[in-house]
């Protein structure tokens, strides 16, 4: 469970990442922003558990402590990413899932509004998507999101003022 | 406002996710590395074991099989003989017999066995197979003559295991029309 970090001379706990307790902690949050990303929760759920089996694996490279939280996200988003990838192909082979939660079908019940918001979220691209998650969800900021995705930080910036752009004329509001 | 209704609908959309209505994580299990040396190591050593059962049993005892000890039949050649292994030659000889009786005896499955001439065979064939018949039947085998019955080695195996052994150190000597199981 716990993991020796490159140390740097300054002997302590702190600086031992335990990725149970890390994923412990987040584990809700980390399902509800995957759960954004995919759509439903039991893709999201399976999403997360593969990050924290892939994290706890590879937990001797983890060295950095405080990147910890944002090298977890970032494993989330690339959970997603490749279940999302995975979808736009798999339609040769039917797969079965949940409704997402912006279509009418699904269980949980949002009013049309949410659903409407969410599902002109959904046909942004994956990069402005994932920013705006991130942002007005999760209410990081600007260097922490660019952690997680594994982007600069202008390109964060340039993605939600995109992202944003394209669901005002979506959803008809003039921003 | 966008933003307003966007962040109203993505905390609406992830309160769906309740922290009860979700599965707990749970640590990978172990996955245990490959040992090359494990590859080699496992089936040389049950190859080891095998050879060391195989050499060290005791052939099996008679008493140890339930029921009469199986046995087989090797059917010589006779003039004209259809069988392909006695194409083109000619009866089997009393030096071929002797040769056969050799092998049985050296044969370490065989219990017992004894040589039915076919004289013997003829009377037998009579009593068992001709006399059990149907009648229509009964016609045709009864015209059945002496000399077109074979002789045979008629041999108890001491366990059933054994028995393919012996069909087959017998089947390929000169002289052997066939081998079939059973008295």
């Amino acid at each position: 469970m716990e993991v020796e970090l490159l140390s740097h001379g300054e002997p302590s706990a702190r600086d031992r990442v335990d990725v149970a307790v890390l994923f412990a902690d987040h584990h809700l949050g980390l399902v509800r922003l995957a759960l954004l990303m995919v759509g439903d929760l039991s893709t999201a759920e399976d999403v997360v558990q593969d990050a924290f089996a892939r994290t706890h694996a590879g937990r001797r490279r983890l060295r950095d402590p405080d990147r910890a939280l944002a090298y977890v996200r970032s494993a989330v988003l690339n959970g997603c990413r490749s279940v999302l990838r995975r979808r736009s192909v798999a339609f040769r082979r039917p797969l079965p899932y949940e409704a997402p939660i912006w279509s009418a079908e699904s269980a949980a019940m949002l009013s049309e509004d949410r659903r409407e918001v969410l599902l002109a979220l959904s046909g942004l691209p994956r990069r402005q998507r994932e920013a705006i998650v991130l942002r007005y969800y999760f209410d990081l900021s600007h260097q922490e999101i660019a952690a997680a995705m594994g982007v600069g930080d202008s390109s964060v910036r340039s993605a939600i003022t995109r992202g944003l752009a394209a669901l005002g004329r979506q959803l008809g509001e003039d921003t | 406002m966008i933003d307003q209704r966007l962040r109203e609908a993505l905390s609406e959309a992830a309160q769906t996710a309740r922290l009860h209505s979700i599965q707990p994580l749970r640590t990978p299990s172990k996955r245990p590395r490959p040992r090359v040396f494990l590859l080699v190591a496992v089936p040389t050593a049950i190859a080891i074991g095998v050879l060391v059962l195989v050499r060290l049993t005791p052939p099996p005892m008679e008493a140890a099989t339930s029921g009469p000890p199986p046995r087989l039949s090797a059917f010589l050649c006779l003039k004209n003989d259809a069988f392909p292994r006695c194409k083109g030659r000619r009866e089997a000889t009393i030096d071929e017999r002797r040769r056969i009786e050799q092998v049985l005896r050296s044969l370490p499955q065989v219990a017992s066995f004894k040589f039915e001439d076919q004289g013997e065979a003829y009377r037998n064939f009579r009593a068992k197979i001709v006399a059990s018949a149907d009648p229509q039947e009964r016609e045709f085998l009864a015209s059945v003559r002496p000399e077109e019955v074979p002789a045979s080695f008629r041999v108890k195996v001491k366990s059933a295991a054994g028995l393919a052994a012996v069909a087959r150190a017998v089947e390929g000597l000169p002289g052997v029309a066939n081998v079939v199981s059973g008295p």
